[in-house]
């Protein structure tokens, strides 16, 4: 089990993915996620995401203020925000209104800016999140 | 129409020190009614079944939480109301409930505040609280009873019992753990304690859900936390552990391990379903909303 000073403070989000668990499939919540285990799958939340300095996820995230300070090898859509911080490693694009990069991240892919309330989650008929 | 189902061995037998003086009280608050005594495990739900058959509306468990779990598990109409009188030491629910002493519960049976809460399954039984595996389901009864606050352990006791328990929550091997979580996602994790408990419970206002918490290797500091937090019968929880909610889970073990069933050694075993339910009950509780967690 990671110490709390490894981690990004995730007290407050719904769902937990701590140190040493695996999860494989889609990860979704109407509020926050904070994955510092591994995750196979795609995540999708109406809160934040956060992907902490233990965490490793292999598919796409969808949130509204994204923060990676582990590893991420996916997409990212955020409707606010997205944060990687130094010990971040994405690889991947992202689509974000804001965009900030600590010193030390590591990012591979193509970024996009959008304006402000341009990206919205719809639901679709199969139950999947599409970015309008 | 009030039932009492007692469970004569509670306790240590301890409702026959105080049995007289129950029946006067519930007397006197106008809340007596038939009083009837199990005879071994099992009797009390077939007990309860029969009494609603017969047109009682409330029914009693007058024992511990494995009392209440078989009256639970008896109940087959929504419309009847259960209360509890603890007796003994293993009172988890009851004490969730806001229920501390059984003079304190015939007041609160005659106040007759309900709340509703969804019925879990697992597998073939009925729960309303909590089930947990892992160290916290391995502890033997006499560790738990030792390490309370009995007034009669002495100090030197319930400290040789904590420090027993803490030696063996250090030896305990994380047991391996996958959970197929609502048909959509696969959790697998080393377990060291895992709890499965209805967010309703703790909080009546919130929405019938499965709370799903799991503590997979904790260190020295956050193992004596988590003893720490059993003896004073709140949470066990330590920080970074996993928290998921979900509406069912399919849980496998490697080994098969035990279960404790609403603080009941239950004979039930992984793997197991555990799912929400359409059914409810309705439970008399000395809480108000307010004081619920989270509320």
């Amino acid at each position: 089990m990671a110490k709390k000073h490894d981690l990004l403070s995730v007290a407050n989000a719904d769902t937990v993915i701590g140190t040493g668990v695996t999860v494989g499939g889609d990860l979704r919540s109407d509020g926050d996620i904070a994955i510092d285990g591994s995750l196979q799958g795609s995540i999708t939340a109406r809160g934040n995401v956060t992907i902490g300095v233990n965490g490793i996820v292999k598919g796409d995230v969808t949130g509204n203020v994204v923060t990676v300070a582990g590893e991420l090898r996916g997409n990212v859509v955020a409707q606010e925000l997205t944060t990687l911080r130094g010990s971040g490693r994405v690889k991947g694009n992202i689509t974000t209104v804001n965009l900030e990069i600590e010193l030390g991240a590591l990012f591979i892919g193509r970024s996009q800016m959008k304006a402000a309330g341009s990206i919205a989650l719809q639901d679709t008929e199969d139950g999947t999140n599409a970015v309008k | 129409m009030y039932y009492y189902v007692i469970n004569p061995v509670a306790g240590g037998g301890a409702v026959n020190a105080i049995q007289d003086k129950l029946r006067q009280r519930l007397a006197e608050l106008g809340i007596d009614g038939e009083i009837a005594k199990t005879a071994g495990p099992g009797d009390a739900t077939k007990m309860v079944r029969d009494a609603i058959e017969r047109g009682f509306n409330t029914v009693v468990a007058v024992g511990g939480d494995g009392t209440l779990h078989e009256v639970i598990n008896g109940i087959t109409r929504d419309n009847v109301a259960v209360g509890v009188i603890p007796i003994g030491r293993g009172n988890l629910i009851a004490s969730s409930l806001g229920i501390e002493s059984w003079k304190e519960a015939t007041e609160i049976l005659a106040a007759r505040r309900l709340t509703a809460y969804g019925l879990i399954a697992a597998g073939k039984r009925y729960f309303v609280s909590s089930i947990t595996l892992g160290f916290e389901a391995e502890m033997s009864e006499s560790d738990q009873n030792a390490s309370n606050t009995s007034p009669k352990a002495t100090l030197r006791t319930r400290i040789r019992a904590l420090r027993n328990q803490y030696r063996r929550a250090g030896e305990f091997s994380p047991i391996q753990a996958i959970l197929q979580v609502d048909n959509a996602y696969e959790l697998r994790a080393p377990v060291f304690s895992m709890r499965i408990s209805n967010l309703k419970f703790d909080n009546p206002q919130a929405d019938n859900r499965l709370s799903i918490s799991i503590i997979d290797r904790p260190d020295r500091v956050q193992r004596a936390g988590y003893l720490w937090n059993l003896l004073k019968k709140q949470d066990a929880d330590v920080p970074n552990s996993t928290h998921i909610t979900a509406d069912d889970v399919v849980l496998e073990t490697d080994p098969s391990v035990p279960l404790l069933i609403d603080g009941s050694t239950e004979a039930a075993h992984t793997p197991i379903t555990i799912r929400l339910t359409n059914r409810r009950v309705r439970l008399i509780t000395g809480k108000q909303a307010v004081s619920f967690k989270g509320a």
